[in-house]
């Protein structure tokens, strides 16, 4: 009975440290309407150009498919075929990293005309990546005549931390910011057999940043 | 029995090959860039050395890489310099015949160098490629007039494949070279 409880309570203490903690900050600059007019899109772009990390494609893909499905979906342009129509002024060593650099960009009529001909109204522009932060724990397996099994506990933590700026091509402008900062711990706790809790941590900043997005074109 | 005994080899075989050679051909799609043509016309060779280039390359340790470049820089020059110049003619070999009236220049870009990464461990988990072009010049009567050495880099995430990686990686170095085609090679040729 002594070692039924023990046994619980270890494997409830195990999943009670799995989990996520997040962190979201939506900001929507004054006087932004998100207003999507008809044959109006958003094209989701990801930033490229740091020498550390880069935003996944996975993420853009998970995000764009979020926005465009569901009660209050919004058109989304596709994130190639935009960067292949404007080649070369969005890839990774010329894409505008401010609004200023944007708007000089925009004066040339080549581009500006492009982007008319796209339809895309609001860029979003997601910057940030998801890193392992820390990683322990062992287990350790065996086999013989007997049978196998494993003993032990494995853990690691991801840290999904991004920003998605919304600049408006009409006003040439930020109409928002969105941070998210999303911290998950997983494990492997293995008794005989081992056990994989994953926490996607990437997943969930995923969904926080589509349902922030969501409500921001939603509003109008 | 002496059949189901050459069908377990050749499995193992093949199972064993697959495991020590990783045989790539970068994917060819790239945009022609939106900018307006430079006022002259051109003649464009690509040979065989440039659209059948491959890179093999034996890694310490991992496996005999084999990444097949030459389609996709095949299809960046053509496309980027097609859409840098008023009219690009484009030829096979240096040696083809072909009416010279009314040609500024005759450009001759190679492949010269070809190098990649794709970490097995360790906390870079990124593939990344690197490659060197150089672009020759000549007048319509054959005499050298300028070299510009154009470079790309690209780089992937590995995830679970990372052959993948290597050519999504490849394909970035080709389309930042492209990038550097549009940039520098008018200034680089006297063009401006």
């Amino acid at each position: 009975m002594r070692l039924k409880s023990l046994v619980l309570l270890v494997i409830l203490s195990v999943i009670a440290g799995c989990g996520i903690t997040a962190r979201v900050e939506p900001f929507m600059e004054p006087g932004s309407n998100f207003q999507l007019n008809q044959g109006e899109s958003v094209v989701i772009l990801g930033r490229k150009h740091q020498a550390s990390f880069q935003t996944e494609s996975t993420l853009i893909d998970c995000i764009a498919s979020n926005l465009a499905s569901g009660v209050n979906s919004i058109s989304i342009h596709s994130t190639k075929s935009f960067e292949d129509a404007l080649f070369p002024y969005f890839e990774p060593s010329t894409a505008p990293l401010t609004t200023v650099e944007f708007a000089i960009l925009l004066e040339n009529e080549l581009v500006f005309r492009e982007i008319e001909n796209t339809g895309v109204r609001y860029i979003v522009w997601l910057d940030g990546s998801t890193d392992r932060t820390d990683s322990g724990g062992t287990i350790s397996c065996a086999a013989g005549p007997g049978g196998a099994g494993c003993v032990g506990l494995a853990w690691w933590e991801d840290d999904a931390r991004y920003d998605a700026t919304v600049w408006d091509i009409t006003t040439q402008d930020s109409a928002g910011t969105i941070y998210v900062d999303y911290t998950g711990r997983s494990m492997i706790p293995a008794l005989i057999i081992p056990i994989p809790l994953v926490v996607r941590t990437q997943n969930a900043a995923c969904t926080g940043l589509s349902t922030q997005l969501t409500s921001f074109f939603s509003q109008y | 029995m002496l059949r189901s005994r050459i069908i377990l080899l050749s499995t193992v075989l093949i199972t064993f090959l697959a495991c020590t050679s990783a045989r790539i051909q970068v994917a060819a799609d790239f945009p022609v860039p939106l900018i307006t043509p430079l006022p002259y016309n051109v003649v464009l060779i690509i040979d065989s050395e440039l659209s059948n280039y491959e890179h093999m390359e034996s890694v310490e340790g991992q496996a005999n890489w084999s990444i097949g470049l030459g389609n996709a820089s095949n299809d960046l020059v053509t496309k980027v310099v097609g859409g840098l110049f008023n009219s690009a003619i484009i030829i096979n070999n240096q040696d083809d015949s072909i009416n010279l009236d009314g040609i500024d220049l005759i450009i001759y870009p190679k492949l010269n160098r070809f190098e990649f990464d794709a970490p097995i461990r360790g906390k870079d988990v990124f593939a990344e490629s690197w490659l060197q072009f150089i672009f020759s010049a000549f007048d319509k009567d054959g005499a050298p007039l300028n070299e510009v050495v154009i470079t790309g880099y690209g780089r992937s995430e590995i995830f679970r494949d990372r052959e993948g990686a290597v050519n999504e990686a490849s394909q970035g170095a080709l389309r930042d070279a492209g990038v550097n085609i549009v940039s520098l090679l008018p200034n680089g040729l006297d063009l401006l």
